[in-house]
């Protein structure tokens, strides 16, 4: 039994948050007396409101409670309710004072991100073959719930991606070198062990490879509407008009049941090492105890099998490019992105190196010019980050900045958060009529559920315009360009 | 009158859940869960959140611990989740066997999807979020959170 001092969440009041400047907030220690550090979060006055309504301020004050956290329990504009750690949360832990690993801080969905891939060609001359790119890629990419991947892998070649991610699938003859150099990490986490990881997870990482998933995972074809930042722009392959695709998903039931399984193992041992916590979904476990290894070893297997996954899309969705445009239309990848992950990194906290290990929960890394960990195209520019705007609205793509590495340890948000709850989408909109909807704006369809349009349509995200508006004050990032949806595919 | 409801949750969903027993309770749990996945198969229908198959044809035994009952109860549905996902199936009956508040033995009985069929919403895992089982005068109640 978990001896945990239950906190009742309490709803923060206005009254709570501290201005600091235009665009952070912060709830100071004397708010609640288990915190370690101070909360911030990174939002407009305007947004308060809605920023209130939900339990995610309280859910942040309880990662600010966490053994060896460092600086601030950080929220980006786009903050809303999660497990454990609200969504769109980030901690980094000082893995040499006690430091912990929380499960909740990097989410079920591990890896869950984004990748980016750009054409040479202008939304006039796609025009003319966007119904049937749309569907021919609707074909090509499983999407929905349950549904399997054409890629057919033994458990030797499927164990070799846990532990390789990315770079393995290019082995096997899928995707160039270049969606690797222009992918985080290169497209795999080192440390990963398949020993720890269960059968159960094994066993359902057998036929999802490729496969999008359902909810608010999709493809999205855009064309890119607006330029903010030339240098930058043109540094990531970006010109106006020009066509990309996003394409947005993550580990799939292998990731998911990793994190369920380590969450169980953990609780497990909460009484042993006596954790008082105020909320159960924030488990975690000391980062050197063999459970805290254990899962990181897990935790970057499934990572890599999201990166492969990305990797397989991302190519599956080139080969229906060229069929169409020829072999020497070119599709390259821009970027990928996680928005769910833990990483050990460097970064100075008041004037010393130290390691940490960073929990982005809903929140991208954001790393700024000359940081040796992005591409060295992209070293006078910065890293792109890829931030979708839900379903059908626009997309942005930003770049770190050299400040915002001492904002919050260089992270950024990772998209619109949910205003409205599912139960409350469905009854107010209707599935049919978003398709209608969308289809006259411009924007084609493929979707195996009508349902899903409904709770995913735009209107029940918060407005990304703003959230965007809102990292682009903090330094967190600054604007590059908008991109506009053509076309989606989702389950 | 239903054994359980969908309430307002944000980004997720929340299944409040009764029960007479706590046999009831756990098996009506299930029920609930594989109402959120929202099925559409050809050989079964949807009454009243329970789901009715003209047949059965697959049984799965499963054997569940938990260090106390609110564990049991997420281990027992995470544990039926990862056989829906692992055999594309999906369970409309149960026999519980056993039930304590650390140990669950029990019998389901399912159904494989078929290639016309489908599950209209993913449950990618049941959490701990604002769960406590409460046993008062009018029965066994709980609310479970799902992320999906």
């Amino acid at each position: 039994m978990i001896e945990s001092i239950k906190q009742i969440a309490v709803p923060l009041k206005q009254t709570d948050l501290k201005r600091i400047s235009d665009y952070i907030f912060e709830v100071p220690m004397s708010y609640r007396n288990d915190m370690r550090v101070p909360a911030r979060v990174f939002m407009h006055e305007s947004m308060m409101q809605s920023i209130l309504e939900d339990r995610a301020l309280w859910q942040l004050v309880n990662v600010a409670t966490l053994p060896g956290i460092v600086n601030y329990a950080y929220a980006m504009p786009d903050i809303h309710q999660g497990y454990g750690f609200p969504i769109g949360g980030v901690a980094a832990i000082d893995l040499t004072e006690g430091g912990i690993v929380s499960p909740g801080g990097i989410g079920y969905d591990i890896n869950c991100g984004v990748r980016l891939l750009a054409s040479e060609l202008l939304f006039d001359e796609v025009k003319p073959y966007l119904e049937q790119l749309a569907t021919k890629l609707f074909h090509a990419i499983p999407s929905g719930v349950g549904r399997g991947g054409v890629l057919q892998l033994n458990n030797e070649q499927l164990e070799e991606i846990f532990l390789h991610g990315a770079p393995r699938l290019v082995h096997l003859g899928f995707g160039n070198a270049d969606d690797l150099t222009f992918c985080e990490e290169g497209g795999f986490l080192a440390g990963a062990n398949a020993a720890f990881v269960s059968s159960h997870a094994k066993k359902r990482s057998a036929d999802q490879l490729g496969t999008l998933g359902s909810g608010n995972h999709f493809l999205e074809l855009q064309v890119v509407e607006e330029i903010f930042d030339r240098n930058a722009a043109e540094a990531f392959g970006l010109s106006e008009n020009i066509v990309t695709i996003m394409i947005h998903c993550g580990s799939r039931g292998f990731g998911h049941q990793i994190c369920t399984d380590y969450v169980k193992i953990m609780m497990e041992k909460a009484q042993e090492w006596s954790l008082t916590l105020p909320d159960r979904e924030l488990i975690y476990a000391p980062f050197h105890s063999q459970e805290g290894q254990q899962y990181m070893a897990s935790m970057a297997a499934a990572a890599n099998y999201a990166w492969a996954n990305r990797h397989m899309i991302g190519h599956a969705a080139r080969e229906v490019w060229q069929k169409i445009f020829g072999l020497s239309a070119p599709l390259k990848t821009v970027y990928d992105l996680s928005h769910n992950i833990g990483k050990i990194e460097e970064h100075l906290v008041n004037g010393t190196t130290k390691q940490l290990l960073m929990h982005r929960k809903g929140a991208t890394r954001s790393f700024g010019p000359g940081n040796i960990h992005i591409p060295q195209a992209y070293q006078s520019v910065g890293q792109p980050v890829l931030i979708p705007g839900t379903m059908g609205t626009a997309s942005y793509v930003m770049a770190g900045t050299s400040e915002g590495m001492n904002v919050a340890f260089g992270s950024s948000c990772h998209g619109a958060g949910r205003a409205l709850s599912r139960t409350q989408a469905l009854k107010q909109l209707n599935g049919a009529q978003i398709f209608k909807d969308m289809q006259a704006q411009g924007v084609t369809i493929r979707t195996g559920s009508r349902r899903g349009l409904a709770e995913e349509a735009p209107v029940v995200y918060k407005d990304i315009h703003k959230v965007i508006d809102v990292v682009h004050g903090a330094k967190l990032a600054k604007k590059v360009a908008k991109l506009k949806p053509i076309g989606v595919i989702k389950g | 009158m239903p054994s359980f409801y969908l309430v307002e949750h944000t980004a997720d969903v929340q299944l409040a859940v009764k029960g007479e027993t706590i046999s009831k309770l756990f098996e009506n749990a299930m029920h609930g869960m594989f109402f959120i996945m929202e099925p559409a198969i050809a050989s079964c229908s949807m009454v009243a959140g329970n789901l009715h198959c003209s047949s059965w044809p697959i049984t799965k035994k499963i054997d569940i611990q938990g260090s106390d009952l609110e564990s049991l109860l997420v281990n027992f549905l995470s544990e039926i989740l990862f056989l829906c996902d692992a055999y594309n199936e999906i369970y409309g009956l149960i026999d519980i066997q056993h039930l304590d508040k650390n140990h669950i033995v029990a019998t389901l009985k399912g159904i494989t999807l078929g290639e016309n069929d489908a599950l209209g919403l993913e449950i990618k895992a049941v959490t701990y979020h604002d769960l406590s089982i409460i046993h008062d005068q009018t029965g066994w109640h709980t609310t479970i959170v799902f992320d999906i």
